[in-house]
C-alpha cells in the first residue's frame, strides 16, 4: 500500500512540474476547441496508463482466488475507493454533465439515482449478499433458484449489460481520443477501442483492487482541479466549488452580466435561460414522469449492476462490505457533487453563438478551454475521463469474458476444460466483446449516460427483481424466478426492438407510446414491479423452495438459528 | 411449529427478534430516502405553477398590435427584444425562420429610411459573413450595454422582401409557449447560496443525505450485529 501511495504521489509530483514547465509553452493555444494532435495532453494520458500498468504488474494477482481476494488485505476507505474507481465511467465523469447541459434539471435525475441507489444496495442486500457467500451475481441466481437455465440466462444478461455500458464508454474514449489526437470520430473509436483492448489484454489479472485506488485518484483529482480554477477565476466562491457555481446557475436563470469573457473573447453572460435550471421545463422535451422513471429506473439498476454487486464479495467481512459502500458512495459523491458545476460553466460560457454545437458529450473538457484553464490541466482533465472509461471497461471486459468461459463455455459447452482452454476463451471472448461493442460504438445510437442508463435499465428489471426477492422472500422459488426473469427479458426485448426500429426508420404500431413509456432509458420503471408481481404470483402457485435453500438463506444469511 | 416451517423468511413476517430489529432499521432507511427523493419531487410538483418570464407576458399584450400595425415604437421595441431573447435560447430556435424573419420585420419596421436599407443589405450579408457591423441595430434596440443579446443579433437576421413584412406568425405562439413558461414555486424562486433551491436540494442535499443515510445505518447495524452476536463467525 505505501509503494503505490508512494508511487502515486511521486507520478503525480512530476505531472505537475511538467504542468509548471511547460506552462509558458501551451499559455497561446487555448483559442480553438478542436483541432490538431496536443502533445502535452497525449502525453499525460500515456503516462497514466503507464501508471496503471506498473502498478498492476506491482500486484499481480496469483490466480483467481487472489484475484478475488485482492481486497482482503485493503481497508475500509480503500475499497470505498476501489468502488468508486470500478463505478465511475465515462458516463459519470462526461455524461452527467452533458445531459445537464442539453437538458438542464432533468439531468439531475441522472446524478440523483445513480447515487440513490447505493443506499437501496446497501439498506436491502450488501451484507446478505456478503453472507450469502457467493462470488458472482451468475452464482447467486443460479444457487439461491436452483436452475442451471437461470444461471445461463443471467450470464448471458450479464454479458449483455457490460456491452451496453461498454458502448456508451468507447463512444467517451472516441471523442477523447478525437479531441486529444485531432481524428475524427470514428477513427477515434477504432483506435481508442484498440489501446483499451490491449491495455485490458495486458493487465487481465493484474492488482485490480489497488490499480483502482490509483485510478480514482487520479480521475478524481483531474476532475476537482478544474473546477476550482473555474469557480476562483471568475470570482465565484472557490473554497467550496461545489456551492459557488450555484450564483452561476442564477446567472443563467436571470441572464446576469458578468464582467468575464471566455477563451474566444465572447462575453459570459446568456440571455435568461430558466430552462437551464426550472424542474421539468417543457423547453428540455422532459416531463415529470420521464424525471422519476429515469431516477427510479437508474435507482434500482445501481442495485442489480452485476459488476457492481461483485464488489462485496472482494471484502473479508459483512461489516466492511457495509462500510465500503458508504465510503464509495462518498468518494463518488465528491464527483457527482461536482458534475453540475461543469454543466452550468458550460452554459454561461458557451452562450455566443459562434461558438456553435458542441459535442455535449465533451462539454466538460470543452467547459476547462472556454474558461481558459491551462491547456495542461486540461489536457489532465481528458486523460482523467480516459481513465474513468478505462477502467470501467477493463473490470467489465474481464467480468464479461470470465462470465462466458466459465459459467457458459465451461459449464455447458465443454466440462472437461482445462484451465488454459478457460483463459484462451477469456481472451477470445475479451477480443470478440470489444470488437463488437465498437461496432455498435461506431454507429452514435445516443448520449454516452443514455447507453449507460440502457444498462441499468436491463439489470433493474432482470437481476435487481431476483435479488430482492431472493434475498428477502424464501418462498420465491425457481419457476418464480424464471418467470421473473422472463418479464424482464421480455420488457427489455420491446423496449429494445422499438428503440432500435425507431433509429432504423421503421415504423411499428404504438411507438410513439412505446418510445415514451417503455423508452430504453427508463422502462424498469415499471417492468422491475411487474417481473417482481410475476415472481410473487408464480412463486405461490407452485411448490415451495427446497428446505437446504431455505436453511441457508435463512441461518447463514438472516441469523435464523 | 414444524421444523421446515421455521427457516422461513419473509420481509413482512419477521420471525427472529434480530430479523424484526434490522427490518425496522431498514424500512426507516427506506421511508426517509423514499421521502427525501421521490416526495419532494412530488412536492416541487404539487407546489409549482406554470409561469410565463415577464417578456413574454409583455409581449401576449402586444401581439395584436403587432399583427394589425397598430403598435408603437416602444412596443415594436419590446417585441423585438422578445424575439432575440428567444432566439438567444437554443441553437433550434436560431434555425426557425419564422421567427428570424419577425425579429427582422420588427426591426426593419423601428428604423430609419436609410437603415432600413442597410438592414436589407446587412441581413444578407448576415448569412454568411455573421461579423457584419450590427451596431445600429443594437441602438435601436436599445441592448447596447447586454453582449449576450448583442451576440445574437448577426445570427437573428434574415433577408425579408419589402412586400413580405410579417410582424407576428402564428406558427410562434406554440414554440414561446415552450421556451417562456417555466414550472416555478416558491422552491424555485428562494435562493440559497445563489442556487434557486430546489435545485440546491436536488444537487446537493440530497446527495448528502445519502452519504448520511448511509453512514448512520452503518452504525446502527454494526450495532445490532454485535448485540445479536450476527457475523461474529466473520471476526
Amino acid at each position: 500500500m505505501n509503494r503505490i501511495t508512494y508511487i502515486t504521489l511521486s507520478i503525480l509530483v512530476l505531472l505537475s512540474a511538467a504542468l509548471l514547465v511547460a506552462v509558458p509553452a501551451f499559455a497561446a493555444s487555448g483559442t480553438s476547441l478542436e483541432g490538431s494532435f496536443k502533445t502535452m495532453p497525449a502525453i499525460i494520458l500515456g503516462s497514466c496508463i503507464l501508471l496503471f500498468l506498473v502498478v498492476g504488474f506491482m500486484n499481480k494477482a496469483e490466480g483467481t482466488a487472489d484475484f478475488y481476494a485482492a481486497g482482503r488485505s485493503i481497508s475500509r476507505v480503500g475499497s470505498g475507493m476501489a468502488i468508486a474507481s470500478n463505478w465511475m465511467s465515462a458516463a459519470s465523469f462526461l455524461g452527467m454533465a452533458a445531459i445537464m447541459y442539453g437538458s438542464g434539471y432533468h439531468g439531475l435525475s441522472y446524478v440523483v439515482g445513480w447515487t440513490g441507489g447505493y443506499c437501496l444496495l446497501l439498506l436491502l442486500m450488501a451484507s446478505q449478499i456478503r453472507r450469502f457467500g457467493k462470488y458472482t451475481a451468475t452464482d447467486f441466481i443460479g444457487d439461491r433458484f436452483y436452475s442451471s437455465g437461470l444461471r445461463l440466462f443471467t450470464a448471458v444478461i450479464a454479458i449483455f449489460i457490460s456491452f451496453c455500458y461498454m458502448v456508451g464508454q468507447f463512444g467517451g474514449i472516441g471523442l477523447m481520443f478525437k479531441w486529444i489526437f485531432g481524428m475524427n470520430y470514428s477513427t477515434s473509436v477504432i483506435i481508442g477501442g484498440g489501446v483499451c483492448l490491449a491495455y485490458t489484454l495486458v493487465s487481465g489479472m493484474l492488482g485490480v483492487t489497488k490499480n483502482q485506488i490509483v485510478q480514482y485518484v487520479i480521475l478524481i483529482t483531474a476532475f476537482l482541479i478544474p473546477a476550482f480554477i473555474l469557480t476562483f477565476k471568475f470570482d465565484y466562491f472557490w473554497l467550496i466549488p461545489q456551492l459557488g457555481y450555484g450564483r452561476v446557475v442564477s446567472d443563467i436563470v436571470a441572464g446576469n452580466a458578468t464582467p468575464f469573457m471566455n477563451s474566444l473573447g465572447h462575453a459570459m453572460q446568456t440571455v435568461p435561460q430558466p430552462e437551464f435550471a426550472m424542474p421539468w421545463d417543457t423547453a428540455t422535451g422532459k416531463d415529470f414522469f420521464q424525471w422519476m422513471a429515469t431516477c427510479f429506473a437508474l435507482m434500482i439498476g445501481t442495485a442489480g449492476l452485476p459488476h457492481v454487486i461483485q464488489k462485496f464479495y472482494v471484502v473479508p467481512k459483512p461489516s466492511d462490505a457495509r462500510w465500503s459502500v458508504t465510503w464509495g458512495l462518498f468518494f463518488i459523491c465528491l464527483l457527482y457533487w461536482t458534475s453540475p458545476l461543469y454543466a452550468a460553466f458550460g452554459r454561461i460560457l458557451s452562450s455566443n453563438p459562434e461558438v456553435g454545437n458542441l459535442a455535449k458529450d465533451a462539454i466538460v473538457v470543452y467547459t476547462a478551454q472556454l474558461g481558459s484553464v491551462n491547456p495542461l490541466i486540461v489536457g489532465f482533465l481528458a486523460a482523467g475521463a480516459v481513465s474513468a472509461a478505462f477502467s470501467t471497461v477493463s473490470g467489465l471486459l474481464v467480468a464479461g469474458s470470465s462470465a462466458f468461459s466459465n459459467d457458459i463455455y465451461f459449464k455447458l459447452i465443454n466440462p472437461e476444460a482445462s484451465g488454459d482452454q478457460q483463459i484462451r476463451m477469456a481472451r477470445i471472448a475479451t477480443i470478440v466483446l470489444s470488437l463488437g461493442v465498437m461496432l455498435v460504438a461506431l454507429l452514435k445510437l445516443a448520449l454516452v449516460a443514455q447507453l449507460v442508463a440502457l444498462a441499468f435499465s436491463i439489470a433493474g428489471c432482470t437481476i435487481f427483481p431476483l435479488f430482492l426477492l431472493g434475498i428477502w422472500w424464501s418462498r420465491s422459488n425457481r419457476s418464480g424466478g424464471i418467470a421473473s426473469m422472463s418479464v424482464g427479458a421480455g420488457f427489455t426485448a420491446i423496449a429494445l426492438i422499438y428503440f432500435i426500429c425507431g433509429k432504423f426508420g421503421v415504423a411499428l404500431p404504438g411507438a410513439a407510446a412505446v418510445g415514451y413509456w417503455l423508452n430504453p432509458w427508463y422502462y424498469a420503471w415499471i417492468a422491475a414491479p411487474l417481473a417482481i408481481l410475476a415472481n410473487i404470483f408464480v412463486s405461490m402457485s407452485t411448490e415451495d423452495t427446497p428446505e437446504e435453500i431455505r436453511k441457508h438463506l435463512a441461518s447463514e444469511v438472516h441469523g435464523v438459528r | 411449529m414444524d421444523e421446515s416451517k421455521s427457516y422461513d423468511v419473509n420481509f413482512f413476517k419477521p420471525s427472529t427478534p434480530f430479523l424484526r430489529e434490522n427490518i425496522r432499521v431498514i424500512i426507516i432507511g427506506l421511508v426517509i430516502w423514499g421521502v427525501m427523493t421521490y416526495g419532494s419531487q412530488i412536492l416541487f410538483k404539487i407546489m409549482e405553477t406554470p409561469t410565463p418570464e415577464a417578456p413574454y407576458t409583455a409581449f401576449q399584450q402586444i401581439a395584436p398590435k403587432l399583427a394589425d400595425g397598430s403598435a408603437t415604437p416602444e412596443e415594436q421595441v419590446t417585441a423585438a427584444n422578445f424575439y432575440l431573447a428567444a432566439l438567444g435560447k437554443s441553437a433550434a430556435l436560431l434555425k426557425n425562420d419564422a421567427l428570424k424573419g419577425a425579429f427582422t420585420s420588427t426591426v426593419y419596421s423601428l428604423l430609419s429610411d436609410a437603415e432600413k436599407k442597410t438592414l436589407m443589405s446587412v441581413a444578407e450579408t448576415a448569412a454568411t459573413d455573421k461579423t457584419v457591423n450590427v451596431d445600429f441595430i443594437n441602438t435601436a434596440l436599445g441592448i447596447t450595454d447586454n453582449k449576450a443579446m448583442m451576440a445574437v443579433v448577426p445570427y437573428a437576421l434574415a433577408p425579408v422582401s419589402a412586400d413580405k413584412l410579417a410582424m407576428t406568425d402564428d406558427s410562434l405562439k406554440p414554440i414561446m409557449d415552450k421556451f417562456f413558461i417555466h414550472n416555478q414555486s416558491v422552491f424555485t424562486d428562494t435562493i440559497v447560496f445563489g442556487f434557486p433551491f430546489h435545485y440546491l436540494y436536488t444537487a446537493l442535499i440530497l446527495l448528502t443525505a445519502f452519504v448520511l443515510i448511509c453512514l448512520v445505518y452503518c452504525q446502527v447495524i454494526d450495532k445490532l450485529m454485535k448485540k445479536y452476536g450476527m457475523e461474529s463467525s466473520y471476526e
